[in-house]
């Protein structure tokens, strides 16, 4: 027993010593690399920003063409450059943006501010390529997508709305459940193994209208990325993926606005300063309309979904900047006259970066995050009302060390504190059979401790590495049921109750999570890539459908649940052509996750006080191969995504343990998207996905019990729907009126499934029938959802 | 709760554009399963056991079983042996009566060991107390009343009952018009515990016109008899679970993978007279 403990003991200890070491290590190479300079060090820092709104660029390129080797800004536009005093030259690169080359005599440290001007685009005019636009060979980063959200804004959508997550899902290594879902699955890991953030905060739950379309309103976005693999130390807590999406600051310029008329929603964006060059801020609130549309056409049914992003941004003096953001939505459904349902996520961040020094950069985030839900029957004898809440408080504390441009070094802490209400019901009327009851609350702290370091000791060859401790404790008060036998969910039998006290740990989850990623420049035009990762999840989703509804709970990591975790190898090739104009990129992945949360059979978990007794963890491993090519500049762009994977799992207690493929394994997705701008007048664009059917659960039998007529199942997802695909198309009208307007007018038509495709979203069983008689025979039908689909978009700003 | 989830993802895609076709399957073939209905009450009677075979999806006619050996043990080794149609009726295919009519007992566990094909396959369950209906009464469905097509269907029965607070029960409703089972291919079972542990004032499902005799019967059941009826009702509404869990078959109390259910029930009746 003591024994045990000093182990235990012991294994702490390494842990802090490996982190403290990693610090070391990085500290050593930079003194190494400051000794045999005979120079004094100057740094060069400041931040990249756009000209016309002031706001800060993500990812924009400081490149130092005579050393071969640069830095990037960070989420914060910040870049610093610690450099020997000599003469040098900047080039200031962003995607979009037309590039600034500066000329730097670097005698002292200096600080420099950097305003790019968005480029305009046109015709025939071929962009000068920069160094920079070769990122997809250079950078370290692997298993990364930026979503081109400027892209997103011409692409054909469904009702009109461009969606962030329709982008997301057509990324190499991503698939999806179906059509009208904002749920994604990378890399053969289950939808809620994706961390999705806005301005730092989780959004549990991305979908509006059941998800057909997404909470993100492209309008207010500033960039995203989706982290596949290579995942940085500074994110955590999720398997899978991370989807960092930032908003827009608003511009500390001038006051513009924009408002969009569309088929499904209207929407209305104001940004300013409130004092120019100093503070700013952005307002956003869109809303669907279908419940007028319904209303009119007599139908009881009410539908509607609202959100508003809110942002106030300030500078204090040059070393201190402040951001406030807020993100509110929220769904409400009336069905049938008297079925209502209603969710939403609220989100809130205080962001305060400081400046300690020209080198070394503070974050300190202040992060609230709900999610709930609510079912509600309105009814005098059944009625009731059933909620259901999430809510998340974090600190986090982040620091960026530019030690010189070969050594980076990022450090810091994230707390979070969560408190899971995972039902409650009460009557809504006074006549109802049923009596109010509360499922128990859970709590969990979770701390992590993380450290990661880029170096790049030569031009050919960089590192990107880390490790995040992360330390997760579910906590009183509650109680937890000790089980005779914990996966007997017929009888559960409690054998002994135990009681715990406010904060009091009931489990406490240690995990240390290695990442590297390593890049090696096999010439300027092509590189090769590969990572590891780690990571370690303890939230779990407690949904056994394919797709998770937003009538979802979470659970904390309990004694009945362990820390679901994934171990990710990935290698690439990466190479540009035609002077950068063509990106390339083909990587493969292997996946083996431990602990994957799934349920029995039969499982019940909506109501059930006995909850534990329906987990059933597993493995489940997954491996693919992914291929982008891409063409980014001149007038006609776009991409082709092209995925095989393949997505395991065993779970014992489900499908007799037997091994079965994921409710997502989808053996080839291939996504197109090309726009075309024809004149200044006319934007082109079309798409095309196609992927292998999802696997589904059919009977092969059937038998009959008194007078029911049960189908019988013989495996878990043993079957394939048909083949996913579908094309769309949209044009933009942007009208040569617009240079002598104020306001700028734009169109967007379009068409979503132009050849009309049925494509089975799902496939039940049922008894046939004839003239509403049963003829004793089953059938199975095929639903399918959205047919050829136009839609018109008007969108005025100013 | 879990119809409550059926009627959103019904109406949820309904809603929207949601457009259905039927289509054929290309489906391997099932192994035969067999297919075990049995049920023993508290009353003196003559009780049956019914069996037949699984099909394949596409198959229309359920075989019946006539060669097999059905007895019934309580737990004090009393044995009841059933035969196989005794008088040969051909509508009686597969039903095993017990040879002498008998009487389950509360609280007593009873066995019922079928060997078919070599395999015996083995249920045991307990005899459940079943509360006795104290009276029934009719109200008007308002919703019914509304409504211009009703056809005089405007009429509910309420339930009163007394109903044990401190045990965990459940019940199964049967519900008839003039001695006709209604909706036999409906499940309407219970869990005290959603109830509210009170069965006053529960309204039926069922609508009645006037003149008609609405007949009542509630039906004990035990724990894993009511998941069966749950698991059942579950995999009879699917709606390919997209949003609901993968199908699966139901939890039975019967041995060796045999399909259906022992049941063993005590049975309380009422009935009364639709006048206004």
């Amino acid at each position: 027993m003591s024994q045990a403990k000093n182990k235990k003991r012991i294994k702490r200890l390494d842990i802090k010593t490996l982190v403290l070491g990693l610090v070391l290590i990085s500290a050593c190479f930079s003194g190494a690399v400051g000794q045999d300079a005979e120079n004094k060090k100057y740094t060069i820092s400041g931040y990249v920003r756009d000209a016309a709104t002031g706001e800060e660029l993500i990812g924009a390129a400081v490149y130092l063409p005579e050393l071969g080797m640069g830095s990037v800004t960070n989420a914060y536009g910040f870049y610093s450059l610690t450099l020997e005093s000599g003469e040098y030259q900047l080039r200031f690169t962003y995607l979009g943006y037309t590039t600034i080359i500066d000329q730097v005599k670097l005698t002292s440290d200096q600080r420099l501010d950097m305003s790019l001007t968005e480029e305009v685009a046109s015709l025939k005019e071929l962009v000068i390529t920069d160094r920079a636009i070769d990122a997809n060979v250079t950078e370290v980063s692997m298993g990364v997508e930026k979503i081109d959200v400027k892209a997103l804004r011409n692409m054909p959508s469904l009702f009109g709305e461009p969606d962030l997550i329709r982008l997301v899902q057509m990324m190499p290594g991503v698939v999806t459940a179906g059509e009208g879902t904002s749920s994604y699955y990378v890399r053969g890991g289950s939808a809620d193994q994706n961390l999705i953030l806005i301005d730092e905060a989780p959004i549990y739950d991305p979908s509006h209208l059941f998800g057909y379309i997404s909470v993100f309103n492209a309008d207010v976005i500033k960039s995203s990325q989706l982290f596949k693999g290579g995942i940085p130390s500074r994110y955590g807590g999720r398997l899978s993926s991370i989807l960092d999406v930032q908003t827009i600051n608003g511009s500390d310029k001038k006051l513009n606005g924009n408002v969009g008329i569309g088929t499904l929603s209207s929407k209305v964006m104001l940004q300013g300063p409130i004092k120019k060059d100093v503070s700013s801020f952005l307002v956003s609130a869109r809303r669907s309309y279908a419940d007028a549309f319904l209303a009119i056409a007599g139908n009881e049914n009410r539908v509607f979904f609202y959100d508003v992003n809110a942002k106030f941004s300030t500078r204090i003096g040059e070393k201190d900047r402040i951001y406030v953001a807020g993100y509110f939505g929220r769904d409400a459904f009336k069905l049938g006259g008297n079925f209502v349902f209603d969710w939403g996520n609220a989100t809130g961040t205080i962001r305060w970066n400081h400046l300690f020094s020209d080198k070394l950069f503070s974050n300190t985030t202040l992060i609230a995050s709900r999610f709930d839900y609510g079912l509600e029957l309105e009814d005098e004898a059944l009625g009731f009302r059933w909620t259901s809440k999430i809510h998340e408080y974090s600190l986090k504390q982040s620091f960026n060390w530019f030690i010189s441009p070969m050594n980076e070094l990022e450090f810091g802490y994230h707390g979070t504190y969560r408190t899971f209400r995972p039902g409650t019901i009460t009557p809504n009327a006074s006549e109802s059979i049923f009596t109010s009851a509360e499922l128990q609350q859970l709590y969990a702290f979770d701390h992590a401790i993380y450290v990661g370091n880029r170096l790049t000791p030569s031009e050919k060859f960089s590192v990107e590495y880390g490790l995040r401790l992360s330390i997760f404790q579910n906590v009183g008060p509650g109680e937890v049921k000790v089980y005779e036998d914990p996966t007997d969910n017929i009888r559960p039998t409690v054998v002994e109750t135990k009681e715990y006290k406010s904060a009091e740990p009931i489990i406490t989850y240690t995990n240390l999570e290695p990442r590297i990623t390593l890049r090696y420049l096999v010439n300027n035009r092509s590189s090769i890539k590969a990572s590891y990762n780690r990571m370690a999840q303890n939230v779990h989703l407690i949904s056994s459908g394919t797709v998770p509804l937003p009538f979802n709970t979470w659970n904390p990591s309990s004694p009945y649940l362990k820390p679901q975790l994934a171990d990710q190898v990935a290698a690439g090739y990466f190479r540009n052509f035609y002077e950068n104009a063509f990106e390339w990129s083909l990587e493969g992945f292997y996946k083996n996750m431990q602990n994957v949360t799934d349920f029995a059979d039969n499982a019940d978990i909506f109501f059930n006080q006995d909850l534990a007794t329906e987990f059933r963890q597993g493995d489940s491993w997954a491996y693919g191969i992914e291929t982008q090519f891409k063409k980014t500049q001149g007038s006609l762009t776009g991409f082709i995504n092209y995925t095989w994977s393949k997505s395991i799992r065993n779970i014992p207690g489900v499908n007799l343990g037997n091994d079965f493929f994921s409710n997502f394994d989808r053996r080839h997705a291939l996504n197109v998207s090309v726009a075309y701008q024809l004149n200044e007048k006319w934007d082109f664009s079309g798409s095309f996905v196609y992927s292998s059917g999802r696997p589904i659960t059919l009977p092969t039998g059937r038998y009959q019990v008194q007078d029911y007529q049960p189908v019988y199942i013989s495996e878990r997802n043993g079957y394939k729907l048909p083949a996913y695909h579908r094309a769309d198309v949209s044009a933009v009208l942007t009208p040569l009126k617009n240079a002598n307007r104020r306001a700028q007018v734009r169109w967007v038509f379009g068409l979503y499934n132009l050849y009309n495709r049925k494509n089975a979203f799902t496939l039940f069983p049922r008894s046939e029938e004839v003239d509403e008689q049963p003829t004793g025979n089953q059938e199975f039908v095929m639903v399918y959802l959205f047919p050829i689909v136009p839609s018109v978009t008007f969108n005025v700003s100013f | 709760m879990k119809v409550f989830k059926q009627i959103l993802t019904l109406s949820l895609l309904s809603c929207f554009f949601a457009c259905e076709e039927v289509v054929t399957i290309d489906l391997e073939q099932t192994e035969v399963k067999l297919t075990i209905d049995g049920l023993l009450t508290d009353q003196l009677k003559t009780h049956e056991v019914k069996l037949t075979t699984s099909i394949d999806f596409y198959d229309t006619d359920i075989p019946p079983v006539s060669v097999a050996t059905v007895e019934v043990v309580d737990e004090f080794g009393t044995r009841y042996n059933y035969t196989h149609n005794p008088l040969a009726v051909d509508s009686l295919e597969g039903i095993f009566y017990s040879e002498i009519p008998y009487q389950g007992q509360a609280d007593r566990a009873y066995t019922l060991n079928v060997t078919y094909n070599g395999t015996t396959y083995s249920a045991t369950d307990t005899l459940k107390r079943v509360t006795s209906i104290d009276s029934l009464a009719i109200q008007l469905d308002q919703q019914a009343v509304n409504d211009d097509e009703n056809d005089g269907m405007i009429y509910q029965v309420v339930l009163f009952a007394d109903e044990p607070d401190e045990t965990d029960d459940f019940y199964f409703f049967k519900f008839y018009r003039d001695s006709v089972r209604e909706d036999s291919d409906q499940i309407y079972a219970f869990d005290d515990r959603t109830l509210g542990s009170s069965l006053d004032g529960l309204p039926s499902p069922i609508l009645f016109r006037e003149g008609e005799l609405a007949g009542v019967e509630i039906y004990s059941l035990t724990r894993e008899q009511y998941i069966f009826y749950v698991d059942l009702a579950n995999i009879l509404n699917g709606d390919g679970g997209l949003f609901a869990p993968p199908p699966a078959n139901p939890r039975t109390n019967i041995s060796n993978g045999a399909l259906g259910i022992w049941q063993v029930s005590g049975v309380s009746e009422g009935s009364i007279l639709i006048e206004p």
